[in-house]
């Protein structure tokens, strides 16, 4: 199983940008008001920079996972203990994102169709590409729903253009302050944050250095454009009215109407969001699996699908509703973000650093 | 072995596949009624009526030709419900219609005099949350008549009568199908009041002819101006349709009209202005508030019924002059008449405020509609007149009456 650089970068492209663009918008713009544009920038800083220690840390390992050498790094207890917690995040958040998807697809498309169906049915499209090449068919898929995802946004963004005004993202700073800003940018920065996943991911990359830069691209053109999108929402309807909104961005696209014919331009934005959801969620499964073949020394990773699969559809059903503030405000923002996200990379970091010297020395 | 189980989940997959093609929520265009116009009045006892202006499937189309103007019956109809809010009626007009009703194609959205003046607060929350609803709808106050009556009126070049409202809102100007975004972000902002467009029955718009004796008794509607609402969502009064175009281009909701200046000693001559644009800028001195109005437009003279001679720079320099201080003029009487009689600001003046002066806005959004009573206003016109037809002077004039 190998991937290559470019296509690391569609994978990170895809996953940050979809997902970031319907979920987190409304969080932010409660916090933030106007300015929850700078939120985003912010929250983008934090996650290029979370691409960057973590890409960098795992250079200091080629062709070994997190799971690997955090038992090398730290021995093998606390590595293990490490190794855990990455497993809860990786386990809770393949749930949640199904769930997430599902609900949404209920919301927009289906009201009468079961949440199992829906859950189960993706999930059996991603066994299925998992089981069929791991990680290698995840990265052909994103090199080719990744450039669809990004034309739909521009396309999405470049129609709604005479709906803007500009005058609506003023005043600057003044109504929120910078405490509100910083506020806001926390739901964005745990998703942009996400990235950290390339721990795993890089070691199976075919030609290792070339990691950062197109995982550090791919966070920072995700991060443009949902922070264009952002901006979009606010210039056409206004920080107030955005908020009585279930999904801002989507409902931005159900508003084009170009020229009274150029109209429901909807089916974009749930094309670019499902294309977005499938490479994510197929990212957390395939970690999930194969860091718990290789936490428990299971020599072939791909029995470990079959007791992953019931356990994430469990997780799945079981998600109270509205369960985005509940999961999001208690799991993912609180710990994963400052531990999984910030914390443990950047600790595995300095440490590796350390160790590395030594030896050498 | 991989491989066995790589076709066993393709199976599955395809399998799956059939059951998530919308079996579950399957809706036929023969189980659906489709909705183009959309009315909303006030009930008893705390009610709303909401009455729906639904296409006839089997009249539109095909055999057009023969029915035209014809009595076999309309391409459209209007049924109603009454309950505690939207969806609670619309469960009980679902109790006398025979297709789920279907509401994703609402062209416009009409209030009945009496409920916007009882207050249209608590009736949009529908409007935004459900998904099958499009915001970009256009919303009309009715001026002395309800919705529902208005709905049953017929329009003589559409089939179906909503259309024709709409059609008339984007022909005249203004916030056209932007109107219900505009409501609802004025509705939630604090420094502008929430205006909509208005339309009144009119009984004769159109001119009878001896064959359709009957039909030429029939109502038609025609826009009239512009309803004024205040911060809590209450009718407060009416501006006629000059003075809603003067409000819509101080909005920045105006990109074209025809501006007629007159009867004056002159005489009178129209201005096709197009590229309208406004900025409106504010000074705090003290406790005074200032509020210049800056309006800018380009356009030609379509119209001259003057004795003066156009193709003389002097005489086009004095036309552009009074051009320019009748329209201020004009405008500065629809805002004193706003200050005065409505009190409330329709003109986002506040707004204005919130941006160039975020800080002290904190204080005066408190008492803002008194403030904007009190503020001074004045209005500044900037039209340029950059061509003048085909004609110089009026044409029926002998050239000894010409003023040159």
């Amino acid at each position: 199983m190998k991937v290559s650089g470019l296509q690391i970068f569609w994978m990170v492209l895809s996953f940050e940008t979809g997902n970031t663009l319907l979920m987190t918008l409304r969080s932010a713009l409660n916090l933030a008001k106007q300015d929850a544009w700078i939120s985003y920038v912010i929250a983008g800083i934090l996650g290029i920079w979370v691409a960057f220690v973590t890409t960098k840390l795992s250079l200091l390992y080629p062709n070994k996972t997190l799971i690997e050498y955090s038992q090398i790094i730290l021995g093998k207890w606390s590595g293990r203990i490490i190794a855990i917690s990455y497993m809860v995040q990786w386990y809770s958040a393949s749930g949640a994102i199904l769930r997430e998807f599902a609900d949404f697809t209920i919301t927009i498309l289906f009201n009468k169709t079961p949440l199992w169906v829906l859950v189960s049915a993706m999930l059996f499209l991603i066994i299925y590409s998992i089981y069929q090449g791991g990680i290698e068919s995840i990265g052909r898929c994103s090199e080719f729903l990744g450039p669809i995802i990004m034309i739909a946004v521009i396309i999405i963004l470049i129609l709604n253009i005479p709906n803007l005004n500009m005058q609506r993202v003023l005043p600057i700073y003044a109504d929120s302050g910078w405490l509100l800003i910083l506020k806001g940018s926390l739901t964005p920065a745990s998703y942009f944050c996400e990235c950290v996943m390339l721990t795993t991911l890089l070691s199976f990359l075919v030609k290792p250095d070339q990691g950062p830069s197109r995982a550090m691209w791919g966070v920072g053109i995700a991060v443009i454009a949902v922070t264009v999108s952002t901006l979009s929402v606010i210039l056409t309807f206004g920080p107030e009215l955005s908020l009585m909104m279930m999904q801002p961005f989507f409902t931005l696209t159900r508003y084009i109407s170009v020229m009274g014919f150029i109209q429901n331009m909807d089916v974009l934005v749930v094309l670019a969001w499902i294309f977005s959801i499938f490479i994510k969620s197929s990212l957390f499964f395939f970690m999930s699996c194969y860091g718990t073949a290789q936490l428990f020394n299971i020599k072939d990773w791909r029995k470990t699908i079959w007791f992953i699969a019931p356990i994430v559809i469990t997780l799945a059903i079981s998600y109270r509703v509205p369960f985005g503030l509940e999961y999001i405000n208690k799991y993912w923002i609180p710990i994963a973000l400052p531990i999984n996200m910030i914390g443990i990379p950047l600790l595995l970091w300095i440490v590796g650093i350390a160790r590395k010297k030594t030896t050498s020395n | 072995m991989r491989r066995k189980i790589a076709i066993l989940l393709s199976i599955i997959q395809i399998l799956g596949m059939s059951l998530i093609t919308g079996c579950w929520d399957r809706r036929e265009l023969t189980d659906l009624v489709i909705v183009y116009g959309w009315g909303i009045d006030s009930s008893r006892d705390d009610k709303i009526e909401v009455s729906a202006q639904c296409v006839t499937p089997s009249k539109l189309g095909g055999g057009k030709g023969d029915n035209a103007g014809g009595t076999t019956g309309n391409n459209y109809f209007v049924v109603s419900g009454t309950g505690n809010n939207t969806l609670d009626a619309i469960q009980e007009m679902q109790t006398k219609i025979s297709r789920h009703i279907f509401r994703g194609q609402i062209k416009v959205i009409v209030i009945g005099e009496e409920l916007a003046r009882c207050g249209v607060k608590d009736i949009f929350d529908n409007y935004v949350r459900d998904q099958e609803l499009r915001l970009r709808t256009d919303l009309i106050v009715i001026k002395g008549g309800t919705a529902k009556d208005f709905l049953k009126v017929s329009a003589p070049l559409e089939n179906i009568p909503s259309i024709a409202v709409f059609k008339v809102h984007q022909v005249i100007g203004g916030t056209r199908d932007n109107a219900l975004r505009d409501f609802l972000i004025a509705a939630t902002s604090g420094g502008i009041s929430a205006n909509i467009s208005t339309m009144e029955f009119d009984p004769n718009s159109f001119s009878s002819d001896e064959k359709q004796g009957e039909e030429s008794n029939k109502e038609s509607f025609r826009m009239a101006g512009t309803a004024i609402f205040n911060k809590d969502l209450k009718l407060v009064g009416f501006l006629n349709m000059e003075e809603d175009r003067d409000l819509q281009w101080v909005l920045g909701n105006l990109e074209e009209t025809i501006i007629t200046v007159g009867p004056q000693e002159i005489g009178n001559f129209s201005f096709d202005a197009t590229n309208l644009s406004s900025k409106i800028k504010t000074i705090i001195e003290g406790k005074r508030i200032k509020l210049d109005v800056t309006l800018t437009g380009q356009g030609s003279i379509k119209e001259n019924s003057t004795k003066i001679d156009l193709s003389q720079p002097k005489n086009l320099n004095l036309i552009n002059d009074i051009l320019n201080q009748e329209t201020a003029h004009h405008i500065l009487k629809t805002i004193k008449k706003v200050q005065e009689e409505f009190g409330t600001d329709v003109f986002g003046f506040g707004e204005a405020i919130h941006r160039e002066y975020p800080y002290q806005w904190e204080k005066l959004k408190e008492n803002w509609e008194k403030q904007f009573q009190e503020a001074e206003v004045s209005v500044k016109v900037n039209l340029t007149i950059q061509r003048m037809g085909m004609t110089g002077p009026p044409l029926e004039l002998k050239e000894d009456e010409i003023n040159k």
